[in-house]
């Protein structure tokens, strides 16, 4: 009996320290050209957002294998792409020491982070080693503005996501919507874009009443339920993560609250089709202004039905971008011919990717700050429990419906 | 906004009642075992993807299976303090708070392993709208949540001075080596009151499965404000723990409501700062203790 324990102990002790040691991977491949071209990716795997974080992976994964599959980078012999991953576990410190250690092992290229706080410093790390990093999914305009050399973003940031959303409600809205409160989680995500429309929604016509803000891991949601209660606005704009604001549409729903209309700003739960799959009817109606694929493009559909075929599950928004970033730095590669990091640099700043799945009428181009100058939102709106591209006309599905 | 204010409280209480069952635990397994368990939150996930995982199976009503919950908690409660913790039950306080948290890595990656990061939640019929009283509303799982916590802790009030083990445990918790002299068998007292501790935690997270969505990391949240509430109620006090709770869930949303919700959580801590300097055995701890 007393055997039995020491083994038992020995083998639980293990099992801890085993698992604390699964970070560290295999180091392999150098500059050998029959070697494998090792793009990294850094996303918060465990944590908050793990449910995103593993969605943008799979995206990613997907884009290697179909270049792989394709047969590699063509200049450069057909040289295969190897996926490399890191965990910043929602954490900016550990996101930046994920960062250096896929350096470390040799990347061409770096992808991430899903959190702006998390994507600065993995973008200093890579200014800073001289490797290119695309943006997987951040909104933070500032930082942008650093005159960093080696870093791009495909998607909007919060400045065009929301002067998008006060053009699309301006040309949308009807007269009897004169109200509006703003709930936005408490991050920088959410703060930046809630600054940029708390200052100009008057200009649309509406008047905020109330603005309401929260921290993003909150277990409860009453309190703020109850200040868009008394404020009874017309219009509810929220700007939230998956898991919150799944948790406010709940604690609505239980007090059989309503508005003329509920509109996201780049909202991880609206645009999510898991988010209708769980609340069904009572989301009908709802709109967010947010990224998204194209929905007239057939190459979009394709990749949407692969991945749903492989994984078991709707892509999500953010995947689209995962999806992307790859595709944009083997296009860099393939014009660059070369792994050397300032080539490629040169090569993704001239990028020009007409083949591209986003709702953009031109390709992925990137201004001298590495922003894409194409880039923009789009309005979807949950009709029938589906989504559905209401606005800009070029892109939509369908028409908005605003008389609940 | 008197009303408002009514029915802030009225949410702060339901909640803080969930918030009081997991600091219980928190609270007796410091009380018999000086030990802070830092995987207290992780265990709180466990109840839930328990509950959740049951509850799907079975498909029935998260309520029904709390005994299961309870019971198997209990168990893995008590294996994990038999085989694990007692194995530094002596050691100096750093290398407890080391096992306890890499137990928390453990778990967490236990669970993205089998579950996956997908968000998940409950949906209970009958509980989706809330109770409207005049101008108030009550959310039934909390409200359901809150009358199964008071149950709760009048049962372990119950166990605690009305039975033998109960007289044992806190013995135990007195001085240690004094039970032991008194022919207290301290190590299946020990498990047992790590087991009610985590039964307790385990019980809060299938109550929570209702009322929000769970990933890995969902119990996390609940690690500290357990730490606050059972500092703030006085370590090992089961009274206090749960007056704590109430007290800590009223503040946390009348903070959210009046100030807004960032700050909720940075009044939460003041307050743990403040009893930690001004009256470190808690509200309602001894002088001295």
């Amino acid at each position: 009996m007393k055997n039995l324990k020491r083994t038992v102990s020995i083998i639980l002790t293990l099992i801890t320290i085993g698992t604390m040691f699964t970070g560290c991977g295999k180091q392999t491949g150098s500059d050998d050209p029959e070697s494998t071209i090792k793009i990294g990716s850094v996303h918060p795997l465990t944590g908050n957002y793990a449910y995103e974080a593993q969605s943008i992976i799979n995206a990613q994964k997907l884009a290697i294998e179909e270049i792989n599959n394709a047969g590699g980078i063509k200049s450069l012999d057909g040289r295969k792409l190897e996926f490399v991953v890191g965990d910043s576990q929602g954490n900016a410190d550990t996101g930046a020491s994920e960062a250096q250690r896929l350096i470390d092992q040799n990347v061409v290229a770096l992808t991430g982070t899903f959190q702006s706080s998390v994507t600065q410093t993995c973008m200093q790390e890579a200014e800073k080693n001289e490797v290119p990093f695309v943006v997987t999914v951040s909104n933070n305009v500032a930082m942008f503005e650093n005159g960093f050399k080696y870093c791009f973003r495909i998607q909007p940031n919060a400045n065009v996501f929301s002067n998008d959303f006060i053009d699309y409600i301006k040309a949308v809205k009807t007269d009897d919507i004169k109200t509006a409160v703003l709930i936005n989680e408490d991050s920088i995500t959410g703060t930046e874009s809630g600054d940029v429309i708390a200052a100009n929604l008057k200009a649309a016509g509406i008047n905020l009443v109330d603005r309401v803000t929260y921290s993003a891991s909150t277990a409860t949601l009453s309190s703020e339920v109850t200040k868009i209660v008394n404020a009874a606005p017309d219009m509810l704009i929220t700007i939230g993560y998956f898991n919150d604001t799944s948790l406010l549409v709940k604690e609505l729903n239980e007090r059989n609250v309503s508005f003329k209309l509920v509109v996201g700003v780049a909202n991880g739960g609206i645009s999510d089709s898991k988010f209708i799959e769980d609340f069904g009817s009572t989301v009908e109606n709802f709109c967010d202004v947010n990224y998204r694929y194209n929905p007239n493009s057939e190459k979009a559909k394709e990749l949407l039905a692969k991945y749903k075929d492989k994984y078991g599950e709707e892509m999500s928004v953010h995947a689209i971008y995962g999806y992307e970033s790859i595709m944009v730095i083997a296009d860099a590669l393939e014009r660059a011919g070369s792994t050397d990091s300032e080539k490629l640099r040169a090569a993704l700043s001239s990028t020009n990717y007409t083949n591209t799945i986003l709702p953009q009428s031109v390709g992925i181009q990137f201004d001298e700050k590495g922003e894409n100058i194409n880039a923009a939102g789009v309005m979807v709106q949950i009709q029938n429990g589906e989504h559905k591209v209401v606005f800009p006309e070029s892109f939509a599905e369908s028409e908005i419906i605003l008389d609940k | 906004m008197g009303i408002s204010v009514i029915q802030s409280i009225i949410d702060g209480i339901l909640m803080g009642g969930v918030y009081a069952l997991a600091a219980l635990g928190v609270s007796l397994i410091f009380g018999v075992m000086k030990i802070t368990n830092f995987a207290h939150g992780a265990l709180i996930t466990v109840g839930m993807y328990m509950t959740y995982e049951v509850c799907t199976m079975l498909g029935v009503n998260p309520y029904i299976i709390l005994p299961i919950v309870i019971l198997a908690m209990f168990v893995i409660g008590f294996i994990m303090q038999r085989y694990l913790m007692n194995l530094i039950i002596n050691a100096p306080g750093h290398n407890q708070l080391l096992l306890t948290l890499g137990m928390s890595i453990v778990i967490h990656n236990l669970i993205l392993l089998i579950f996956s990061a997908n968000p998940r939640t409950v949906i209970v019929s009958g509980f989706e709208k809330a109770i409207r009283i005049g101008s108030f509303t009550i959310n039934k799982p909390k409200l359901t949540a809150f009358v199964i916590v008071v149950v709760v802790a009048v049962l372990i009030y119950f166990v605690l001075y009305k039975t033998d083990m109960g007289k044992a445990i806190r013995a135990t918790s007195m001085q240690r080596e004094g039970a032991t002299l008194m022919g207290i068998n301290v190590k299946n007292v020990n498990a047992t009151a790590f087991g009610i501790g985590i039964a307790c935690a385990g019980l809060a997270g299938a109550l929570l499965t209702p009322i929000q969505y769970m990933s890995p990391t969902s119990g996390d949240t609940y690690q500290l404000t357990c730490f606050v509430i059972a500092v703030f109620g006085g370590l090992g006090n089961i009274g206090g723990a749960i007056a704590a709770g109430l007290i800590i869930g009223v503040v946390q949303s009348l903070a959210s409501f009046i100030l807004g919700g960032s700050w909720s959580d940075m009044i939460i801590y003041l307050i743990f700062v403040l009893t930690l300097l001004l009256k470190p055995t808690g509200l309602f701890g001894k002088k001295g203790g």
